[in-house]
């Protein structure tokens, strides 16, 4: 009894993880494909159906659908993400300012913007980091 | 034997030196790039950043523990969380206002938004990587 139970249970878990991450994913590569064929309205429209799916199912349900081993390997994963990227912003960013000093070639904007945009992420990360030290 | 640290002790002191050593690298960057003086820049950047590994390959212990480990991954993984909830809004809202005329799109915020792709793509693999292994 107590198996079966189990087993329903592992079942259901599944069932509702692939709903909520099948929701995201239906509703952005809607929303891109029909941005893309000029229809962005609509396709914002379907992405936020996409994330109220999401949400819906997240907070719909009364199954636990990730447990510690998920959120162990979420943050393993989240940590070798920053640490691959960290090298390329590093390099970038100087190989950026080398050719501009240098005048071998005028950096694009949207590089720029790029490592602007790494250089958010770890500017949240330090907050986090050190938000997370010194509370503790 | 506890591997606890308090105020003071020297693996503190260690890890705040190289941590130090770290910041004095990126301030010496920064200040240099202010300046408009880029070679000493990267040459500050470079010689902190090498008296930073320097010291800590040359510490018979190791400099960082298991509790920084964990707070490293804590950190990285509110960072992921974080820069999807804000970009899961943001750039969605950003393509709206394309639509409707009241923005427009500019090769710099392109660039953002790529490098934000970029982040997710790569945390999927690992994702990906980290449930195989």
């Amino acid at each position: 009894m107590s198996r079966t139970n189990t087993a329903s249970t592992v079942a259901k878990r599944a069932r509702y993880r692939k709903l909520l991450v099948g929701s995201v994913l239906v509703g952005a590569v809607a929303g891109v494909g029909l941005r893309s064929v000029g229809y962005p309205l609509v396709g914002e429209a379907l992405y936020w159906v996409g994330i109220v799916g999401f949400l819906a199912v997240w907070q719909g349900t009364s199954v636990k659908l990730f447990d510690e081993r998920d959120h162990s390997l979420e943050r393993r994963a989240s940590q070798l993400t920053l640490s691959m990227l960290a090298p390329v912003l590093v390099v970038g960013a100087s190989l950026s300012r080398l050719a501009t000093w240098l005048d071998w070639f005028a950096v694009p904007t949207a590089v720029r913007g790029a490592l602007y945009g790494y250089v958010t992420v770890y500017v949240v990360f330090s907050v986090a980091y050190l938000w997370l030290r010194y509370r503790s | 034997m506890s591997t606890t640290t308090t105020a003071g002790s020297p693996a503190r002191r260690n890890r705040l030196l190289h941590g130090g050593l770290w910041a004095a690298a990126a301030l010496g960057y920064g200040v240099g790039i202010a300046a408009e003086r880029g070679l000493l820049a990267v040459a500050a950047f470079a010689g902190f950043g090498i008296a930073a590994i320097g010291f800590r390959s040359t510490r018979g212990e190791p400099l960082y523990d298991e509790r920084d480990d964990r707070l490293l991954q804590e950190a990285s993984a509110r960072t992921v969380r974080a820069v999807g909830l804000v970009s899961a809004v943001l750039f969605p809202t950003l393509v709206v206002l394309d639509a409707l005329g009241r923005w427009s799109w500019t090769p710099f915020m392109a660039g953002v938004g790529t490098a934000v792709a970029v982040v997710y793509l790569v945390y999927f693999g690992m994702n990906a990587a980290v449930r195989v292994r």
